[in-house]
């Protein structure tokens, strides 16, 4: 579940990098086998494409499906129960963030959480679509969900760490959609 | 791995030859230039809104004055996204296409009086499209239901309704281009009206059924009892044919959901509810980012042959990924709804192995045009090095695309520059530069002129190259700080740490400045390329084609004889007149040398052929 593991965008980074500087010495390494040209008449790596693809393929289906217990899906951890729900209501362009059972009233400026809550944010809107998008007070998106009128997304969030965080609208939604942002202030009290 | 148990003899195999294709009529040179021309006459026009979108969030509206509001943005956004999609992408697959078929299958377009009706629907839709940003229409260029004809209480759609009917009215009229111009590559690639090797071998491809399993590679896959029963379509064909497959298929659901947004625009009800909408624009929107990818893709297994001076050894690896891009190119359409929580579980599912899936087809075709270019006597041409920097801009597109394809990572990226960067590695750094690495190819084949200055064409080559991976990978950077898409100004006083975004939209906005500086050498290059003198009919230009000696045998390995000297560095073909100025008396100059027929068919290469 995010906020538990720690995965984020880092890890994505340190991955494109990697790659990225493999792609880059790749092209090095095309330029300098040209300046050593054999005189095959055809393609000399075909007998390892076999190999290469199985290789291909087992990786991608590890990656796949090493994630599936981090998946983003409330449904997807019958063993995690929500200490906490949140009530979500979009619109252009604020939010009204409520304690459950209030929808769309008592919406709360700040909402405050103790830390250690697994909080449990049903979102949905009133006229189109939004992202509810939630950042640390250092930038980091730890978690999103898309906000859509007349259905209900679920999202959880372990906020382990104290401090604040921002909400965000991450899905254009009009002409004010950059100005839509709340915050959650977790404390240990 | 095996890949034939057919002995070669040396004089078989692959020829570049330069053959003029009588399939290639004037007429149709004529309508692949105007769909070219068309297309990227688009790409500018679309590409100065990004400049101005880039201006404006670099400057937080301070540089671009009252131009600088959430509400411009929103339309520049929306017409540059549409404008790069399809503006530029539609005609120039369109052209492609109908340049494809005639130049490597030897066979007229099915119908040439489509195309101007392919045309001009298009250039009228795309009008549209844009007259109703001009409007205000700007929701993005992919919108959400019901964001482009309602908003919140109080009626807030800040656009006149009259522009959203616009928008829908010009989209349904491009994307009626798109169904003729499918029927018309289908008519193309599948009619019986073809008297040709690929209709008459006896034997051979006698039933709809082989043609479309080698017209989509799924041939690959087939016993050899099977496949020797089948003529092998030329893989250029095949990206065409499989880029129709998914947009013909796709495209119905489209119209549903844009004759949808036209009724509720007028003031109806819906006849869909958000999600079903939302699934219908990215069943089409997805395939929509391959409409000119797997054409190219094609044209890449085409090129780097002739310029690596080799052939593929089997080409059983060539034909294999493309129903790996071809069923997962729709399949993988909800990893952009992953942060619903509502969508469906197994659609989820699908579209996330899906997307291994299709990343494996890429990784396939990249290792087998790699690894053919590796350690060969690989030509630099402008050409080559633009199909080369364009297959790196794949790479790099594809490791974020995997990333993003993953819902437990997507988290992290969706609608954020993650986003942006990974489409843009493949569009911007993919599609773009192979497009004009082939425009640079075909351009003295379709007007019989050469291009007008080698070092423009370098000036073009390097700006765009290194200013375009220096901005998508300044989006990459953002992408993974946090950045959100589709934002006038990312930067607002409520987030104190988006203050650090500034450096990274700043740099964005200049390496796009660089880009469109170097659009400007292609700009003089080809203006004046089109006012220098045709050459005359006797000294047409034609360019290399790769070519199986007979067709047959198919999946043994080939040895390259090569006819022609290879191409200059300046895209031009060599000029076979010579030091005298005159073309050789024995007419050698583009034809083929004579080859004798081959002991098992019965065909000698190139095959003459009538059309009915």
């Amino acid at each position: 579940m995010p906020g538990d593991v720690g995965f984020g965008s880092e890890f994505l980074a340190i991955v494109f990098i990697a790659i990225s500087l493999g792609v880059i010495g790749m092209l090095a390494a095309l330029v300098w086998s040209n300046k050593h040209a054999s005189e095959d008449k055809w393609m000399g790596m075909a007998k390892r494409e076999g190999w290469y693809t199985i290789i291909f393929l087992i990786v991608v289906i590890v990656f796949a499906t090493s994630t599936l217990g981090l998946l983003p899906y409330p449904y997807a951890h019958q063993n995690i129960h929500p200490t906490m729900v949140v009530n979500v209501r979009a619109q252009q362009f604020q939010w009204c963030i409520a304690y459950a059972p209030n929808w769309g009233t008592d919406c709360e400026a700040i909402m405050k959480i103790p830390t250690g809550n697994v909080v449990l944010f049903n979102t949905s809107s009133i006229d189109v679509n939004h992202g509810f998008g939630l950042y640390t007070s250092t930038g980091n998106l730890v978690d999103q969900v898309q906000v859509m009128p007349g259905f209900y997304d679920t999202i959880i969030y372990n906020f382990s760490q104290p401090g604040l965080y921002y909400i965000r609208c991450l899905e254009f939604c009009g002409y004010g959609h950059f100005g839509m942002v709340s915050e959650i202030n977790v404390t240990s009290s | 791995m095996a890949t034939s148990q057919i002995e070669v003899k040396p004089e078989e195999g692959q020829r570049i030859v330069q053959i003029p294709s009588a399939a290639l009529t004037p007429y149709t040179k004529a309508w692949v230039r105007r769909f070219l021309f068309l297309s990227f006459f688009d790409f500018m026009i679309a590409g100065t809104f990004a400049l101005l979108m880039r201006t404006d969030q670099a400057s937080a509206a301070q540089i671009l004055g009252e131009l600088g509001s959430p509400g411009v943005f929103g339309q520049l956004e929306t017409a540059h996204g549409i404008g790069m999609f399809v503006g530029w992408q539609f005609p120039f697959t369109y052209g492609l296409c109908t340049y494809i078929f005639p130049k490597y299958m030897k066979r007229t377009i099915w119908s040439e009086r489509l195309l101007p009706i392919i045309f001009y629907l298009f250039a009228s839709g795309i009008s549209l499209v844009w007259l109703a940003c001009l409007f205000g229409f700007g929701p993005g260029w992919y919108f959400l239901f019901p964001l482009p004809f309602a908003g919140g209480p109080g009626g807030s759609s800040p656009w006149p309704l009259g522009s959203s009917i616009v928008f829908f009215a010009g989209m349904m009229l491009v994307n009626i281009s798109l169904v003729i111009f499918c029927i018309n590559i289908f008519g193309t690639a599948f009619s019986n009206k073809y008297n040709d090797v690929f209709n008459n071998s006896p034997g051979k491809n006698n039933s709809i059924s082989a043609k479309l399993a080698t017209a989509m590679g799924f041939d690959a896959y087939l016993p050899s009892r099977i496949r020797n029963r089948i003529v092998a379509y030329p893989v250029a064909t095949i990206g065409a044919v499989v880029t129709c497959v998914d947009m013909f298929v796709t495209v119905w659901p489209f119209f549903a959901l844009l004759l949808d947004g036209s009724w509720e625009s007028a003031g109806f009800g819906s006849f869909m509810n958000n999600l079903v909408s939302k699934n219908f624009l990215w069943l089409n929107h997805h395939p929509i980012v391959y409409f000119a990818f797997f054409p190219l893709v094609g044209m890449y297994y085409t090129l780097i042959p002739i310029f690596a001076k080799r052939a593929f050894e089997s080409s059983r690896w060539v034909r294999a990924p493309w129903p790996l891009l071809l069923i997962p190119g729709v399949g993988v359409y909800s990893h952009h709804i992953f942060m619903d929580t509502v969508q469906p579980f197994a659609l989820q599912m699908m579209s996330q192995y899906m997307t291994m899936i299709i990343a494996l087809g890429s990784g396939i075709s990249v290792f087998t045009l790699m690894g053919l270019a590796w350690r060969s006597k690989y030509n630099w041409n402008l050409t080559a090095r633009w199909i080369i920097g364009a297959i790196m801009g794949w790479i790099l597109g594809g490791i974020i695309g995997t990333e993003l394809g993953d819902p437990a990572y997507n988290t992290y990226g969706h609608n954020t520059y993650m986003v942006l960067a990974h489409f843009h590695y493949n569009a911007l750094c993919g599609i773009v530069l192979a497009g004009f690495g082939v425009l640079c190819w075909i351009f003295p084949e379709i007007t019989n002129r050469k291009w007008y200055s080698s070092k423009l064409s370098e000036i073009h080559f390097w700006g765009t190259v290194a200013f375009a991976f220096a901005m998508v990978t300044d989006f990459a950077v953002m992408g993974y700080l946090g950045v959100p898409r589709k934002e006038w100004s990312p930067v607002i006083p409520q987030l104190p740490f988006t203050t650090g975004y500034s450096p990274y939209l700043l740099m964005a906005s200049l390496f796009a400045y660089g880009i469109a500086i170097s659009q400007i050498a292609f700009i003089i290059n080809i203006i004046m390329s089109l006012r220098s003198k045709p050459l005359g009919r006797a000294d047409e230009i034609v360019m290399p084609t790769p070519e199986f000696v007979g067709y047959e045998p198919r999946y043994a390995p080939v040895a390259l004889a090569i006819d022609s000297p290879s191409n200059t560095s300046n895209g031009n073909p060599p000029d076979p007149r010579g030091a005298s100025g005159e073309l050789p008396s024995d007419g050698s100059a583009n034809r083929a040398n004579d080859v004798p027929s081959h002991p098992r068919t019965g065909f000698s290469s190139p095959q003459k052929f009538e059309t009915i």
